[in-house]
């Protein structure tokens, strides 16, 4: 039993806040991703988790321990770093075996599960390098199976694979999550990369300025986010936003007109609709709206279009059936999929929950 | 694309008169690197080159001889008794200085490097002793550490212990106070630096893992701080071998001689006595003793 749980966490650097006042709790066995820009506190919280930060206020428990005031190595955690911070004095098998040593395990029990570790992590050929002869992936798998090594209750991932390129890290996600869900073993990892939270978390935490924005799976952050900053923040591309002034089922933004539908709020409002939302239509449908094709960036499958509406830009992300053969510069009808469409306050970004 | 270029070059040449291959043969960069040539012969090659002559001489101030006798001086050198206690003396000075400045300076940078409080402060008052003349450090060690007159001594006697400083015994590790005293700040500044340069990340993940202080130590801060310490090591231990101010000021050699280091006795046999070709040979044998450690220390450094 080792879920993680941050009661009224602040954490002061001076006067900076980079943790205000935080609450959540992580389930056991649960892999959660903290994700964030630069400066938001999402590492901050995972070494507060590992104890290598100590926290201005509030409690931290690892299960229904508190271990605010617990040194690191009393957690029972493992920790694996953006750098992978491999003993680069000691060879593979070293590395991976310290965490034993350092808690004076017999050497024959020591020798035995780091060849397990290694075959799990696909080391046993690299056992008797050092870390510089190792190549960036490589040398992460060495981080990682130390972590593994000592069973502990906690993994913690500090963005391990900003460092890599982008097919090894399609790779090591997929290891991690499969190793993660055999182990069981309750996790977080903190990136910056909203797709790989996405792809990876079964819980995501959307953090900005010190604070937990939504704490909530992928799916519900994507399909229900709580305010503007996660809408923008989950998806790409991103979500369109379009600021102006709704009346009768008319949102009036920069001179143009967008159709809404019955129930829609009024006054001023952000109106927030993904890409892949936005429809070609036959021009002169109910709800539609002219839109010129900027740009389009065929991906396969599906196409990212780039529309312009007046002055605005609006992202959308057609099918290859529904691109059909728009090409850029020409002039289309579209429309927004109106169970879809999100309002919020255009002041604090906050969610306008329609009623019913 | 260099082909053809160099193809080209090659044709220009050919056609170029005695100036321009004169050009081509010692080409703008060397001409540049000229005057510091022309300093470093005239006084490091010159100088070196010569005193290696007057070394295989009978050259004295007094009798300006410069008769080859080939490798006279040297045997007389080394077969003389002075010489090779002297080089005892310089040796025992090295090796107990600088060991007790290295491990006395890495405890104290460990310490200062986990030191939050006044930090700046600390150091620059730790540091100071390096920045004096070490005649000056002489001066002042000679009246704290004088029997009749200094601190140190007049301290200890009143716990009833009587402590000449500078008696025959004593001397030598008197001198060895004074260089521990002086340049164990040089030792902590050098591994300072080296300790704040470290990446931190392996240090957390030894605190994650759980790993005694010396478990850390012997790891990853022994291994990862090496090359500074032998490129400290190389330094203090040159530096040290020139003992000469502490000597000159203080005890003049004395007593007995026990403090008669290389530097001193070279300066009294070339200076105070005008055998300049022997000093000379003196000199370049300590070059050589020196050397041995010197490269195999460099060696090492490289392979870390």
């Amino acid at each position: 039993m080792a879920s993680i749980t941050f009661d009224n966490v602040v954490k002061n650097y001076g006067t900076f806040q980079a943790i205000r006042n935080v609450s959540f709790e992580i389930p056991d066995g649960e892999f959660a991703v903290i994700v964030g820009p630069s400066g938001s506190g999402k590492t901050t919280m995972l070494r507060s988790i590992g104890g290598l930060e100590s926290i201005s206020s509030g409690r931290i428990l690892i299960g229904d321990r508190d271990v605010t005031n617990v040194a690191p190595k009393h957690r029972d955690i493992a920790f694996v770093f953006q750098n992978y911070a491999l003993y680069a004095h000691l060879t593979v098998r070293a590395n991976i075996g310290f965490p034993l040593k350092a808690r004076k395990t017999p050497k024959a029990e020591i020798a035995e599960r780091v060849e397990d570790v290694a075959r799990r992590a696909g080391l046993e050929k690299l056992l008797d390098r050092k870390p510089a002869e190792l190549s960036g992936g490589q040398q992460q798998r060495v981080a990682i199976a130390r972590a593994l090594v000592r069973q502990p209750s906690v993994f913690l991932f500090d963005e391990p694979m900003s460092n890599l390129d982008a097919q090894l890290r399609l790779d090591l996600r997929h290891e991690v999550l499969e190793l993660q869900q055999s182990l069981g073993v309750t996790s977080v990892w903190v990136t910056h990369d909203q797709e790989e939270a996405m792809a990876m978390g079964d819980r995501i935490l959307v953090v900005n300025h010190g604070i937990v924005e939504q704490n909530a799976s992928p799916e519900n952050l994507y399909s229900d986010p709580v305010n503007s900053y996660v809408a923008g923040a989950i998806g790409s591309p991103r979500m369109n936003m379009i600021q102006g002034h709704s009346a009768n089922q008319v949102l009036t933004a920069d001179g143009q007109n967008y159709p809404l539908f019955p129930g829609c709020p009024d006054g001023n409002i952000v109106a927030g609709i993904r890409p892949e939302d936005i429809h070609p239509v036959e021009s002169g449908r109910e709800g539609s709206f002219q839109a010129k094709v900027q740009l389009v960036e065929l991906l396969g499958a599906r196409a990212i279009v780039s529309l312009a509406v007046g002055d605005r830009r609006l992202n959308a992300v057609f099918s290859r059936r529904e691109l059909g053969d728009i090409k850029e510069l020409d002039t289309i009808s579209v429309s927004m999929a109106k169970d879809r469409l999100l309002f919020f306050k255009p002041d604090n970004g906050e969610r306008i929950r329609l009623a019913g | 694309m260099s082909q053809v270029s160099s193809q080209t070059l090659a044709d220009a040449s050919e056609r170029k008169g005695l100036f321009s291959r004169l050009v081509d043969a010692f080409p703008f960069r060397w001409w540049m690197a000229l005057p510091l040539i022309l300093l470093l012969g005239i006084f490091v090659l010159y100088p070196l080159g010569f005193s290696f002559y007057l070394s295989l001489t009978e050259y004295k101030l007094t009798n300006r001889s410069l008769d080859f006798i080939g490798f006279e001086q040297y045997r007389r050198v080394l077969t003389d008794g002075d010489f090779t206690e002297s080089l005892k003396i310089t040796l025992t000075f090295v090796v107990a200085a600088v060991l007790i400045e290295l491990v006395l300076g890495l405890v104290l940078a460990l310490a200062l490097q986990k030191q939050k409080f006044a930090r700046n402060i600390t150091r620059a008052l730790l540091f100071t002793p390096m920045f004096l003349a070490p005649v000056a450090v002489g001066l002042v060690f000679r009246f704290l550490l004088n029997q009749q007159l200094g601190l140190l001594p007049n301290a200890l006697a009143v716990f009833g212990w009587q402590v000449d400083f500078f008696s025959p015994n004593m001397a030598l590790w008197s001198m060895v106070l004074i260089d521990v005293w002086q340049w164990t700040p040089f030792m902590v500044l050098l591994m300072l630096s080296g300790l704040e340069s470290m990446p931190k990340s392996p240090f957390e993940a030894a605190r994650v893992d759980g790993a005694s202080f010396f478990l850390t130590f012997r790891t990853l801060t022994l291994p990862m701080l090496a090359p500074v310490l032998i490129v400290a090591l190389v330094i203090r231990v040159l530096e040290s071998s020139k003992l000469f101010e502490y000597v000159f000021v203080i005890t003049n050699g004395g007593p007995g001689g026990t403090t008669e280091s290389l530097q001193f006795i070279m300066y009294q046999t070339g200076i105070r006595f005008f055998r300049l070709a022997e000093a000379s040979a003196m000199a370049f044998v300590f070059l050589l003793v020196l050397a041995v450690p010197i490269i195999w220390m460099l060696r090492q450094a490289k392979e870390t």
